[in-house]
């Protein structure tokens, strides 16, 4: 059956490998033509859309399984071939994980209730005095993509920003993102705050950014240092792991 | 043909087919994160795919146009490392 949503079709022309068109066209091609909609809304970054064609979706019958595999997977297979092929770049990448986010708030809650617990719980921000977001925007989106809830507190975070988003979400793992040599030193005074208020027990903290290094991260005191945003992932799990084992005794 | 909704009472999730989906999505986005590593060392991640920037912050190649609504044109060269126009 031939994919029925236009615009669809004309993205999946950007997909130009046959194997790699095959594959996700027998993938379209048998779904409702609201799950190809959901796609598409996803593929230019529509997350107002995405969030009421799922809402739609799941009133009308479609189960979290579908929606997940049939929509959403589906459109962003497709950015990830446009983007990897340079059709798109990272700030249409990062909309269309927003898309993916709105869909996801309606589905994880339905996931968790069949059993799935969330790999953690993390906040992430750049530090005070820093407005660069890029990196710390792609270690939310990996992040999100293996079943953490991340909460977003933006840039220019001060240590009181981290400290409120911690105790109002109970989060495990702080992230904190710098650019700058010139705020790098807001780290340590973000992980100092934490000792002062008696929390710093109760949080794993990781740093990254361009001029952070590991020695660094480690004279200020922080739990891990991730070089890259799939290394964030990484550091994350193991910090999960460490603070369990720390709070069992 | 097109998949059919199931029924509001059949609702139930497969969790196994869950996992490999969101096991899935997780290498959709690791590829991603790959190339973006890869694209930023030439490409500004802030310049979009019409060169227009969506930094909010200060950068020397951003040149506004008339229209206070529009993003600014991005006015960098790939070929000169873009991270010297920021606003620090």
């Amino acid at each position: 059956m031939p994919i029925t949503h236009d615009g669809l079709a004309r993205e999946l022309e950007y997909v130009t490998n046959p194997g790699e068109h095959k594959h996700i066209s027998e993938a379209i091609e048998p779904t409702a033509p609201i799950m190809q909609e959901m796609a598409y809304e996803l593929i230019v970054g529509n997350n107002t859309e995405v969030d009421r064609i799922t809402q739609q979706a799941l009133q009308d019958g479609f189960s979290a399984n579908q929606l997940l595999d049939d929509g959403l997977l589906n459109g962003m297979a497709i950015v990830g071939v446009k983007f990897r092929d340079n059709l798109i770049f990272v700030p249409e990448v990062l909309v269309a994980a927003r898309a993916m986010k709105a869909g996801m708030a309606h589905i994880e809650p339905i996931l968790s209730a069949s059993g799935a617990k969330p790999a953690g719980i993390v906040i992430m921000g750049t530090v005070k005095g820093d407005l660069h977001d890029i990196g710390k925007n792609l270690c939310i989106m990996m992040l999100r993509g293996a079943g953490f809830i991340v909460h977003d507190i933006g840039v220019d975070s001060s240590p009181e920003d981290f400290i409120d988003a911690v105790e109002e979400h109970e989060a495990h793992v702080v992230g904190m993102s710098a650019l700058l040599t010139t705020t790098m030193p807001n780290m340590g005074r973000t992980i100092a705050t934490f000792e002062d208020m008696g929390m710093r027990d109760e949080v794993r903290i990781m740093v990254g950014g361009a001029p952070v290094t590991q020695d660094f991260a480690d004279e200020m005191g922080a739990d891990a240092y991730g070089d890259n945003a799939v290394e964030a992932v990484d550091k994350a799990k193991e910090l999960i792991v460490l603070l369990e084992e720390l709070k069992s005794g | 043909m097109a998949e059919k909704p199931v029924r509001k009472e059949d609702l139930a999730v497969d969790a196994d087919r869950a996992r490999v989906s969101l096991d899935r999505l997780y290498n959709i986005y690791k590829d991603i994160a790959v190339t973006a590593d890869e694209v930023m060392q030439t490409r500004c991640p802030y310049k979009n795919a019409d060169s227009r920037c969506t930094a909010k912050f200060g950068c020397r190649n951003q040149f506004f146009t008339s229209d206070p609504t529009a993003l600014p044109a991005c006015a960098g060269s790939d070929l000169i490392d873009y991270r010297d126009a920021w606003d620090k």
